[in-house]
């Protein structure tokens, strides 16, 4: 029996709103996805912002705090060494002298030479620049265990391997900072830096310290370092992980795949 | 005037409010809104052909011309999708719907005669909302930066989704309603008619906003 008219449009009307309401919740979710995808993208691009400057900050602040410290070595050594030769020589100039008098200037102008020397293999080891990354970070393990007192034990695992000086001044300068980290804030006795060139390349920096809470130093202003160290391993494609707890003290872990 | 006659109009306006916003600025207007408007214009031109045909030759070939227009609209409105996509694959899908719809067009209409009215609309119908449909997914993948709500072609493909699905069961059961309830075609054919109004005021509210837009973006490059 065929349906009567008001039956079928009863049903024509029922299909009609059924199909309706499936495209019309299409839309909205469509447009609610969209949004929460834009809102999404806009917190990530805040964020990574937000990174981008401290990093900057990081470098600035860095830069500046390098600029200081020579200064000051300038100002405090060789500025007060050569004003004591100035006096000498001008006293000399006045007086009667005797060859031992010329000694004496003689011995400061050579501790200046030293101090000058010393200057500029702090700023930049001739090590680096004539031996590569492994020999002077040898040198600078050997360096750092003569002034802080630490024991602080080089190892290499694998053939020497040399790669970009400007990488390897940054690979340079992140295990100087380790390190200058390690001697200042971990209270440890003992630090082990480990170089390992079979692939991936990987230099490991472990002290027998207290440990510390990364997150916790990053968001205090003593965390510059960490970002000024986080920065060369981003500019390298390097992956940087910090291990606070290993079994006791800290382990940092540098890993360059590309190398 | 009924309201039968009214809603007749009032489809027609509609189609003449679509080619009004489309035109403006019309040679800088991006490609879709340009086919946008033939669409709407073939609209007016085969509605005045059905209403030549109505006053003047008692009806004659009324059907064809209403046929002949489903054909433009089919294609049309699919040239819209191919030209609002940049993607090579989906530009490939929406080729092989058009060609497949226009080879199921020529089918119906040589060999299925009788039911031809009910099969080239539902086909038609089905066709354009897969495409829209496909239309949004690609939009999600795309997503563009600002807000969807001020896209043109957001409103373009809402309107193509809710018209011909919701017309979709009418198209379907068109040649059952025709044969067995008669003259109760008009009551559903209204609605439908109110239904394409509102769907001719998406289109219009689209080429406004593709309109303001392009005049922000002339008004910016000075």
């Amino acid at each position: 029996m065929e349906p009567t008219f008001s039956e079928f449009a009863v049903m024509f009307a029922i299909a009609t709103v059924g199909i309706l309401v499936l495209a019309v919740a299409i839309v909205f979710f469509v447009i609610f996805y969209q949004k929460r995808m834009l809102e999404s993208k806009l917190k990530q691009q805040t964020l990574e912002a937000d990174y981008q400057q401290k990093m900057l900050l990081a470098a600035m602040e860095s830069q500046e705090n390098e600029r200081q410290r020579i200064a000051g070595d300038l100002h405090d050594s060789i500025g007060a060494m050569l004003s004591t030769i100035r006096l000498n020589v001008a006293t000399l100039s006045r007086h009667q002298y005797k060859p031992e008098d010329f000694q004496h200037a003689k011995q400061m102008i050579d501790d200046t030479i030293d101090s000058v020397r010393k200057i500029s293999r702090d700023l930049m080891p001739a090590t680096l620049h004539q031996f590569g990354l492994m020999q002077a970070v040898k040198e600078i393990c050997t360096q750092y265990a003569a002034v802080s007192g630490i024991q602080i034990e080089y190892r290499q695992l694998g053939e020497e391997l040399h790669f970009d000086r400007t990488k390897e001044i940054m690979v340079f300068r992140i295990v100087q900072e380790v390190l200058n980290n390690a001697i200042k804030h971990a209270n440890c006795s003992s630090i082990e830096v480990i170089i390992n060139t079979h692939s991936p390349f990987r230099v490991e920096v472990k002290d027998n310290g207290v440990g510390f809470n990364l997150d916790e130093k990053k968001q205090q202003a003593k965390g510059i370092g960490l970002y000024n160290i986080q920065n060369r391993a981003t500019l390298l494609n390097a992956t940087l992980v910090y291990d606070s707890n290993n079994p006791s003290g800290t382990k940092v872990i540098l890993t360059i795949p590309w190398a | 005037m009924t309201l039968r006659i009214f809603s007749v109009y009032a489809q027609w306006a509609g189609s003449f409010i679509i080619c009004i916003s489309c035109l403006p600025l019309f040679r800088q207007r991006s490609t879709y809104i340009k086919v946008i408007f033939y669409y709407a214009l073939s609209s007016v031109l085969f509605q005045a052909g059905q209403q030549v045909s109505i006053y003047f030759f008692k009806n004659a070939n009324v059907n064809q011309i209403g046929n002949g227009f489903v054909f433009f609209e089919a294609v049309l409105l699919g040239l819209v999708f191919w030209f609002a996509t940049e993607a090579a694959r989906y530009r490939k899908i929406i080729t092989v719907f058009i060609v497949a719809y226009v080879i199921f067009y020529a089918t119906s209409i040589l060999f299925f005669h009788a039911e031809s009215h009910s099969m080239i609309r539902f086909a038609r119908d089905i066709v354009l909302v897969l495409m829209s449909v496909g239309y949004f997914f690609y939009l999600i993948n795309k997503l563009p930066e600002k807000d969807i709500l001020r896209f043109p072609m957001f409103w373009i493909n809402t309107a193509i989704l809710i018209f011909f699905s919701g017309t979709s069961i009418l198209s379907l059961m068109l040649n059952y309603i025709v044969n067995v309830l008669g003259d109760d075609l008009k009551f559903f054919w209204t609605f439908r008619n109110f239904f394409r109004f509102g769907f001719c005021l998406m289109l219009s509210y689209a080429g406004w906003l593709d309109f303001r837009n392009l005049q922000a973006d002339i008004n910016t490059k000075g």
